[in-house]
């Protein structure tokens, strides 16, 4: 929702979740690096730095990756995703740090450049145990660097959101790399059940998250709204909505299923589209603040009737006429712009 | 609008919550026994 281009947009919560971010950082390379010193006495400096920005990289990806479901699951949990962004980057800047310590460590006293010597160091793709395993994790960090490079709204806005979470997508694959680094990496060289089973457990949590929030979508798109009068399809009652609130119902419209989201206020209901222009955000997880529909993701606002943004933004979403007969609610599927 | 995202997103994580567990447990199984540490060499005396 800028009106002009603003290279960086940080405000007074950004700055002190970054400054927590940092500081958290540092604690974690700490006590790390500390308790690294005393259970191994014969690791380098180095060797824990390697260990310690990959654990922590790993760490970090696997608290990204919970946040979309949880959100899903649970809508208090909503301002985790405001800065999830500046996580994520967070996290590419430490898996960098692990990757060019490893490649610096490993590959830059040969006769070749470093680079090429991940590649051909170590061809044994028929061994699990032997796998070259870094070349998995170098290609995790080429993702997550796509990802860190158009994190920005700037791109958002330039290449659609549909087309940016295509790319952001990427993650899911750059976290199969990861696991499959460190399975064939760091657990087959370290006899230490820890990393094993934290590893499984942070598998399983990741995995049956996104499983219980896709479930719940899923359920939300095969409830389509109930039957029709007059073209206009019936919603719920009218007490069943909370004020300045939303309820989100699915719709065969023109182009297919759409979700919508219909509002409740001052004694009237308005039906816009539940997706937000900025990120696609669930506009009908949000509530009206200051006559505003507002995304629970990031703050845009949109008016409930006319779908536009308050001056002097400009983005729109669709709306859809909206009907009382009695208490009952009900909505027609043509979107009106 | 979304929904074909959303449709993909579910696909994607059915894939792997199969494959990843699978991997995991292979490449577990699949450890092989070190050498174990010498006790008499104290690597930090040379460090």
């Amino acid at each position: 929702m800028s009106v002009h281009y603003q290279a960086v947009g940080w405000n007074r919560q950004k700055r002190i979740y970054d400054s927590f971010l940092a500081a958290g950082i540092v604690v974690y390379l700490a006590i790390f690096g500390g308790m690294g010193a005393v259970l191994y006495p014969t690791a380098t400096a180095e060797t824990l730095l390697i260990r310690g920005f990959g654990t922590l990289g790993l760490f970090l990806m696997h608290v990204i990756l919970c946040i979309g479901p949880l959100c899903r699951l649970d809508r208090r949990l909503l301002p985790l995703l405001y800065n999830r962004r500046h996580l994520g980057v967070a996290m590419f800047l430490v898996a960098l740090v692990h990757g060019v310590f490893s490649i610096i460590q490993f590959h830059a006293l040969g006769d070749v450049s470093p680079l090429i010597s991940l590649f051909v160091s170590n061809t044994r793709y028929d061994s699990l145990a032997q796998f070259p395993f870094q070349a998995l994790g170098f290609a995790a960090l080429l993702i997550l660097f796509v990802m860190a490079a158009t994190s920005h709204d700037f791109w958002l806005h330039n290449l659609s959101a549909p087309t940016w979470k295509r790319i952001h997508m990427l993650v899911y694959l750059a976290y199969a790399l990861v696991v499959a680094h460190v399975v064939l990496g760091a657990l087959q060289a370290d006899r230490n059940i820890v990393l094993a089973v934290l590893l499984g457990l942070g598998l399983v949590l990741v995995t049956t998250l996104h499983l219980l929030a896709g479930a719940k979508e899923k359920a939300v798109d095969r409830a389509i709204a109930g039957a029709e009068r007059d073209g206009f399809v019936e919603v719920c009652a009218m007490d069943k909505i909370p004020e300045k609130r939303a309820k989100v119902v699915s719709l065969h419209t023109e182009r297919g299923t759409e979700r919508v989201a219909v509002f409740r206020y001052d004694g009237r209901v308005s039906a816009i589209s539940n997706v937000c222009r900025h990120q696609n955000g669930p506009l009908g997880e949000g509530r009206i603040i200051d006559g505003c529909v507002t995304c629970p993701w990031h703050g845009y606002q949109y008016s409930p009737e006319s779908g536009t943004s308050p001056p002097p933004f400009t983005d729109k979403v669709p709306t859809y006429r909206t009907k009382l007969i009695g208490d009952r609610v009900l909505v027609h599927p043509a979107a009106i712009s | 609008m979304i929904q074909p995202l959303r449709r993909s997103h579910f696909w994607i994580w059915i894939g792997l919550s199969v494959l990843l567990p699978i991997f995991f447990v292979v490449g577990v199984l699949s450890r092989q026994t070190i050498t174990p540490v010498n006790p008499t060499v104290h690597w930090e005396s040379f460090k």
